[in-house]
């Protein structure tokens, strides 16, 4: 009675409350009668116990048993010989569980069954998840081969009597900082007229040592810049001197691949030289001093030659950019001060433009490749076959959105089976590359990227799976459609060079382009837009040089209403269109593209 | 002697349902009848008689109410369902069906009846 007495007090509504249950009525040993002897309430809670039922079968079971027991009691029967004749209990609790689960709603055993499922789904995926996670914390990347050094061996093969970067130094050394009213600028040339064009003429004036030593350097056959992954100390000294921010020494990047934390710090350098270079040319062509305007614009497309020396995709753009701002600055001189230049001058001038990038740019991807390779011996494992897993991700998490993800964090043991391997990774890279070759071979008019972009789009759809590939990958739409467009801004220069030469021995320009051929021009240029000649017409006495644009129509050279800056805005049509409509709410190239047009 | 597990599993539900077609009966009560009106033949333990009545619940042959009795004794009443009786009619049928056979083939005695 005690013992009851006592199991009442630890089974108050508060008490359940504490243990987690709503209410004692779901406990089996409150619901057994007090008076059952102590053999045969063992016997019915071992037999329930082993169930696993739920609470509440599992106290009508329990009941149920106690009442039959109580019976056999109640019939003269022994404790004991109930026990015995009790059977087995290990086979009871199993019989009576698989009958009382039988027993349950359908609804109720669809839900366990699907509990069940999904709980052995995670399981499963748990389980993966560690062995992954094994997996991945076993593996990782050999790095065997130095492509640093293998890029650079080109460059290291160069006499030093021949390199020209110890000049540029010199030469970047020897140039002032540019200051008004004691705050540091960027140089800019001022045309005679222009506000700080006395400010800019006083400066320039002290740049004279500086470019005589860049066009010394622009002349010299090789730049022999052998770019590192620190920083050149003769470099930051005179960045430092000039005013600008350099990074502490020793500070390389976030990710540890040699050939991505490449420093390129020539390049700023360079083009700015070139800027000095273009500035000075337009002067001396305000000056009437043809030859220097000459010397200043070879020495720009040394530089930009030069500049292709270290292969990567990021010197082939600097060297377009630097060649075209040599072409701008000989169409200004053109226009500005035609007469500046002798004939002779002028056809060296044409003669240089012409020879450029061996008279056909065509962007490299030596760089990229090597690149690839790289970051590939970074990321995945070698199985010595050519292939692997991904192993480390640093790279990409470097290369991403460089915030911290924690999705990425739980996803990292699982990329090894989402990301495709080396091989393949390898393949999807170089299957992009020869589509983005094969198209640029195509006139531009011609041209199809169906294959390619076909290729892009299954790396948006299977981002995880190509995360390599399409991190390292660059826009190759864009770079495609870049070199066609400088090489219509050196035709156009050319021309324009051409049509200038005549007004001087018939002092009047042509009525048509093919009066250029074959004295002044070996043939009249082509139109990127359309394979058809470019057009050309007289206006007012000036000529007007111009290309259809993109939408291939001739609108007698009207430029697209609101103006176009730049030759990069004719290039990728249909991004451009969509951006464009959908913000002014009109066709940005409904217009030809001006190329040529003097005094207009 | 002792029948097989295979045959009481076979006879145990049709035995059960033949009882509660008389009226509603307990565990004990039901336990003690198959004992005694089998001469011991068909007497369940614990073990067998109580997955055997969940079955039958659980199929809907028979449904279960608890009952205060006169003792005070709360007993847990077991009575037949329609289907139950389905049940039952059906499995008399086949056991007969069975019993004529062994009685051709000398197994069983004739007697001369239906049970």
């Amino acid at each position: 009675m005690s013992g009851s007495v006592t199991r009442r007090l630890c089974t108050t509504p508060l008490t359940d409350l504490c243990r987690g249950r709503l209410s004692s009525a779901l406990d089996v040993e409150v619901a057994l009668d007090d008076d059952l002897p102590a053999p045969l309430r063992d016997l019915v809670l071992r037999v329930v116990g082993r169930t696993r039922l739920w609470r509440n079968e599992k106290v009508d079971v329990a009941r149920e048993l106690a009442s039959h027991l109580q019976e056999g009691l109640d019939a003269g029967r022994t404790s004991e010989d109930l026990v015995t004749s009790f059977g087995d209990v290990a086979l009871a609790s199993k019989l009576i569980r698989r009958a009382k689960r039988r027993a349950r709603p359908p609804l109720v055993r669809a839900f366990v069954c699907a509990r069940n499922g999904v709980l052995a789904i995670l399981g499963l995926c748990l389980a993966s998840y560690l062995l992954l996670s094994a997996r991945y914390a076993i593996a990782s990347p050999t790095v065997a081969h130095d492509y640093v050094a293998e890029l650079t061996a080109p460059i290291r093969a160069v006499p030093e009597a021949d390199r020209a970067w110890s000049v540029y130094l010199e030469a970047l050394r020897a140039i002032p900082p540019f200051r008004i009213d004691g705050v540091l600028e960027t140089p800019a040339y001022a045309a005679h007229g222009e506000p700080g064009h006395e400010a800019w003429v006083a400066y320039h004036a002290t740049t004279t040592d500086a470019l005589a030593l860049a066009r010394k350097a622009a002349a010299m056959p090789s730049l022999g810049y052998i770019p590192s992954v620190e920083p050149e100390p003769a470099l930051a000294a005179i960045r430092r001197a000039r005013g600008d921010e350099v990074a502490p020494m020793g500070t390389v990047t976030d990710y540890d691949i040699p050939t991505i934390a490449i420093r390129f710090a020539h390049l700023p350098e360079l083009r700015r030289l070139a800027r000095h270079l273009a500035s000075d040319a337009e002067l001396a062509a305000v000056e009437g001093d043809g030859g220097r305007v000459v010397e200043n614009i070879r020495a720009i497309l040394g530089i930009a030659t030069q500049l292709r020396e270290v292969p990567s995709l990021i010197s082939e753009l600097s060297s377009m950019s630097v060649a075209s701002l040599a072409l701008d600055t000989t169409m200004h001189v053109m226009a500005v001060a035609p007469d500046a230049l002798s004939r002779a001058q002028a056809r060296d001038l044409s003669h240089a433009m012409a020879a450029f990038a061996g008279g056909s740019f065509v962007l490299r991807y030596d760089g990229e490749r090597i690149m690839f390779d790289d970051v590939l011996q970074h990321v995945y494992t070698d199985d010595g076959a050519g292939s692997g897993t991904v192993a480390d991700i640093a790279l990409l998490r470097s290369l991403g959105s460089g915030r911290p993800s924690m999705l990425l964090d739980v996803a990292t043991p699982v990329l090894p089976v989402v990301v495709e391997d080396r091989a393949s990774a390898r393949l999807t890279y170089e299957r992009i590359l020869a589509s983005a070759e094969a198209a640029r071979a195509q006139p531009m008019w011609e041209r199809d990227l169906t294959e390619h972009d076909r290729l892009v789009e299954q790396l948006e759809a299977s981002k995880w799976r190509h995360i390599v590939v399409s991190t390292m990958a660059p826009v190759f739409r864009r770079l495609i459609m870049q070199p066609d467009l400088f090489e219509q801004q050196r035709d156009a220069t050319l021309c324009a060079i051409a049509l200038e030469l005549h007004r001087r021995d018939t002092v009047a320009y042509p009525a048509s382009l093919d009066e250029l051929t074959p004295g002044l021009l070996p043939t009249v240029p082509v139109d990127v837009h359309t394979g058809q000649p470019l057009c050309y017409r007289i206006e007012n006495g000036r000529p007007l040089l111009y290309s259809r644009g993109i939408d291939r129509d001739d609108d007698g050279g009207t430029p697209p209403a609101g103006g176009v800056s730049g030759a990069m805005q004719w290039m990728e049509p249909d991004h451009l269109q969509a951006q464009f409509s959908s913000a002014h709410g009109r066709r940005l190239h409904d217009g030809d593209w001006i190329l040529w047009s003097p005094g207009r | 002697m002792k029948i097989e597990r295979e045959l009481m599993r076979g006879a145990g539900p049709v035995a059960v349902l033949r009882l509660l077609q008389a009226g509603e009966m307990y565990g004990y009560e039901l336990a003690e009848a198959l004992a005694q009106r089998s001469d011991g033949l068909l007497a369940m333990g614990h073990s067998t008689l109580y997955p055997l009545l969940y079955n039958l619940e659980g199929k809907g042959h028979i449904e279960a109410h608890w009952t205060t009795a006169e003792s005070g004794r709360r007993r847990k009443y077991y009575r037949l369902t329609d289907a139950g009786r389905r049940r039952l009619a059906e499995s008399t049928e086949q056991w007969r069906t069975l019993a004529r056979a062994m009685t051709g083939l000398g197994i069983l005695q004739p007697t001369g009846g239906s049970a």
